[in-house]
């Protein structure tokens, strides 16, 4: 594009034409840092970016640092329980307000000219204050909104959007089906790193509900796991799930809407996972479709713009910061829910280091995966990312399994090896950046 | 200018006017991240760029992954011999497709999604293609794109993305002489010997291409490298081939020169003292009897720079190597090193050869590490815009238009010659070709 935006208008990147069996995605929106700057002001800082669980801020003082778009921003749990969100930077001079990306602390004072903020935002204190400062003129900037659902915790640089029900839409019961999983809540488990992946953050997004790679990249943890097991050590809930990774069971992708997406495959070995223990009380809980999604069926989720939430062969949360049009950070969390036996805890943390860090036998592989696509994407010659696999089995509105959950999906294919979910992200994109 | 090309292009950056003794350039061209766009577009992109040699794609299947400018690129040896080159991207995401910078694979497997690729760019196999594409599905769409042009001279593979190219003959013009100078050194061909080194220099490419041709930096820069090389010889006692041929560096000892080949292309040499440290000096006889004295003065007995326009350097000094400049920004350059040997030659001159490019020319050898310091020096000094100019007019007072006595023995016609490698007339081509294609012309 070389900055050329005017004489290639953002519609013109976006190639959707179903009447043609065609939809497909010009490279450049990987490559282009005009494009990224324009994703940053229209989509970033214009919609419901997910910011942390309430977990993470549980108690009166917690917070947590995170950032909406490239703003720096900070979640604060009050006295009265609720929460506030505000700029990280002191009102002063900027610096970063937070000591760490997450603490305690009931007020927060300012590590370079020492000035103070109580946890509701307001200037409580100014090193050498000059006599008649109105203090208040250097009370913290609240963001514009800030809502959660089921747990987690989401906010908006921008007032001007819908409620954050309203967003989440046809996601919503994808995030029940985590957060019914325990009576007394989830909880975020201590410990998460921070990757960075020199790729654009559509490619991560992407890939989080990218069935298709999944007997490609992953053959080499599939093999390497069949190899470990093989050796007998591993029994029960140690066990992996590997299914999918062989492909052959029922699968199927969604577009939720809004950009949201999803993907699902059947479990072919439940017991292993860490819920299973709980069995007879989600039966006697929940209704036999919801059990059913949540015993035996691995998903992903991913909510636009830059959180995915999964329940493969583990429970996470996934962050994604762009950084630039090539390089984003992304932050892994270990989600689970309280009370949940020692054997199942073990089980879980075991199988997220086994495929979900950067020093596990996945991530890594879908990192490189992710890198040589961006690269790849400067052959600009080769111009059009095709998503036109699955095509030919589109069914509109729910499928039998979504229809049983009772969510209505816009589109459905029955093969998470299909693409046809990306169009409502890609529209979704494209239409955020051509609002002003 | 800050983001901001002059309204009448490139023109105002080169200030080239040789009838009152001026040629200069706005120092901005080595930082300003719009002409470097510009570059990338109307040079790199536009144009024929260095690849690989044939001696690293031997075999039918062999690959060899490059950049034409930013664009990943691969070329593939087919069945029947000849080359291809392809974009390298995947046409399902676009990832990568060679899993090595070289090797050899008859058919490449995408490893994102696993599509498959023939030799010739045909797509082969789609992974779960009967699940997912209607009835008339045509893998054909999909085969790999390949590039505007590929051709070869003397071994050297060059490519470009535009099919809107002069042959690769005339984009050589005089050049090629220079090419031959090495090609001839042996008569069962050059080969790029095993292992290769890349550095990050933060500087712009143009620096880079600049110093490949400058013999005026040596007795500073190299000063350390000659009285190292000294000391350790003096203690160690080296004999024959494994001393290092010092002559050029101690100043004005011996007689060299530099040409503007003309088209951007320029050289620099030096007489060979001692030429007993050369590795091709074993073959004089051989060479004496296969070519005229006046062709074995240039390929022996003088040593020489040579830069191909934009980013392409083929060195026989202290050894024999290519070099290529890969621009990543304005700031920033990949420098990728080869060394290249005649085939047949002896291990005795292999192993000289050997460790006199580790001396001299690694990141880790004791000259290159020096370039790098200037290189990156003079990146930073070119922030101070209030000195505006890059003056380039040493040499104007001996410039000699056309070919002069060893011009003529070697059968080569240059723009211009000069009678020192100090004198800085042999960058004008270069600089005014520049100027023409960043304008877009």
């Amino acid at each position: 594009m070389d900055g050329s935006i005017v004489e290639n208008p953002v519609s013109a990147l976006v190639d959707d034409r179903m009447d043609e069996g065609m939809f497909r995605v010009d490279r450049s929106v990987y490559t282009d840092e005009d494009i990224f700057e324009q994703e940053i002001a229209k989509i970033f800082e214009k919609s419901w970016i997910f910011l942390c669980h309430e977990n993470q801020v549980e108690k009166h003082g917690d917070y947590f640092w995170t950032e909406i778009g490239r703003q720096p921003v900070f979640v604060h749990r009050q006295d009265d329980g609720s929460l506030k969100c505000f700029i990280n930077a002191c009102s002063h001079r900027a610096a970063i307000l937070t000591p760490f990306r997450q603490g305690n602390a009931k007020t927060l004072t300012c590590r370079f000219h020492g000035w103070s903020y109580k946890c509701d935002g307001a200037c409580i204190g100014i090193k050498n204050e000059e006599p008649d400062t109105d203090k208040s003129t250097f009370d913290l900037r609240e963001i514009a909104r800030l809502d959660s659902y089921g747990g987690f915790v989401f906010g908006s640089l921008s007032a001007d959007v819908p409620s954050l029900d309203d967003w989440l839409g046809e996601a919503k019961s994808w995030i029940d089906l985590m957060v019914v999983q325990s009576t007394e809540g989830l909880e975020v488990v201590p410990g998460s790193p921070i990757y960075a992946i020199d790729g654009n953050w559509k490619f991560q997004a992407e890939n989080s509900v990218d069935g298709y790679h999944v007997s490609t990249v992953h053959r080499v943890f599939a093999n390497t796991i069949a190899a470990r097991e093989g050796k007998g050590e591993y029994t029960g809930i140690k066990k992996t799930e590997a299914g999918r990774m062989a492909g052959g069971v029922p699968t199927g992708s969604y577009d939720l809407g809004n950009g949201h997406m999803a993907v699902w495959a059947q479990h072919t070995t439940p017991e292993v996972r860490p819920i299973w223990e709980q069995k007879e009380r989600l039966e006697r809980d929940l209704t036999p479709a919801q059990v059913d999604w949540i015993l035996n069926k691995g998903r992903n989720l991913y909510i636009f713009p830059n959180v995915m939430l999964m329940d493969n062969p583990s429970t996470q949360i996934r962050v994604m910061k762009p950084i630039s049009a090539s390089r984003m950070d992304v932050s892994v969390y270990c989600i689970a829910p309280k009370g949940e036996s020692d054997t199942a805890r073990a089980g879980r943390l075991r199988k997220f280091e086994d495929f979900y860090l950067t020093a596990g036998m996945a991530t890594s592989d879908d990192l490189a995966a992710l890198e040589d696509t961006q690269e790849g994407s400067l052959a600009t010659g080769a111009k059009w990312n095709e998503f036109t696999r699955g095509m030919d089995s589109i069914i509109y509105g729910p499928d039998k399994e979504a229809a049983a959950l009772g969510f209505n999906p816009p589109v459905c294919t029955e093969n998470w090896d299909h693409e046809i979910h990306y169009h409502g992200f890609y529209r979704q994109w494209l239409k955020m950046l051509e609002e002003n | 200018m800050d983001g901001m090309v002059p309204p009448n292009g490139a023109g105002d950056l080169i200030d080239d006017r040789p009838e009152d003794h001026v040629f200069r350039v706005d120092r901005q061209i080595y930082l300003d991240h719009d002409l470097f766009e510009s570059e990338l577009k109307n040079i790199f992109e536009a144009d024929w760029i260095f690849l690989c040699h044939e001696s690293q794609v031997k075999k039918p299947g062999d690959y060899f992954a490059a950049h034409i400018g930013r664009q990943p690129v691969f070329v593939h040896r087919q069945e029947d011999g000849g080359l291809k080159g392809f974009l390298n991207a995947c046409s399902h995401r676009g990832a990568i497709l060679t899993p090595l910078q070289h090797g050899n694979a008859k058919t490449i497997t995408c490893r994102f999604h696993g599509w498959t690729y023939k030799c010739d760019g045909a797509c082969i196999r789609i992974k779960d293609e009967g699940t997912g594409y209607g009835e008339d599905f045509d893998r054909s769409t999909y085969d790999l794109t390949e590039i505007g042009g590929i051709a070869s001279y003397k071994g050297f593979v060059f490519g470009s993305l535009s099919a809107d190219v002069d042959t690769l003959e005339n984009f050589l013009g005089e050049s090629k002489a220079f090419i031959d100078f090495v090609a001839d050194q042996s008569s069962e061909g050059l080969e790029v010997l095993p292992g290769s080194q890349k550095y990050v220099i933060a500087g712009n490419w143009k620096m880079s291409t600049e110093n490949a041709v400058d013999g005026y930096h040596t007795s500073t820069v190299h000063r350390i490298f000659a009285s190292t090389v000294k000391q350790r010889e003096a203690r160690e006692g080296y004999e024959g081939m494994m001393k290092t041929e010092t002559g050029r560096l101690a100043k004005k000892t011996v007689r060299n020169g530099c040409y503007d080949l003309g088209q951007g292309h320029m050289v620099i040499w030096a007489e060979r003292d001692p030429l007993s440290t050369s590795p091709l000096s074993e073959a004089e006889d051989r060479l004496e009897q296969d070519y005229p004295t006046g062709k074995v003065n240039w390929m022996l007995r003088r040593g020489r720079n040579l830069i191909i326009f934009p980013s392409l350097m083929i060195n026989d000094f202290a050894a024999t190597q290519i070099r290529t400049f890969r621009p990543i920004s304005a700031d920033e350059t990949e420098v990728t090193i080869y060394c290249l040997a005649p085939s047949e030659e002896s291990r005795e001159a292999r192993y000289a050869r050997l460790r006199k490019f580790e001396d001299f020319f690694m990141a880790s050898g004791m000259a290159t590490s020096d370039d790098v310091m200037a290189l990156e020096a003079t990146h930073d000094g070119s922030r101070g815009r209030v000195a505006r100019w890059g003056e380039f007019h040493r040499g104007q007072g001996t410039l000699m238009h056309g070919p002069d006595d060893v011009a003529e023995e070697g059968g080569f016609n240059p723009e211009t010659s000069n009678s020192s490698w100090d004198h800085e007339t042999l960058y004008y081509s270069f600089y005014r070709r520049w100027r023409d294609q960043v304008s877009g012309s």
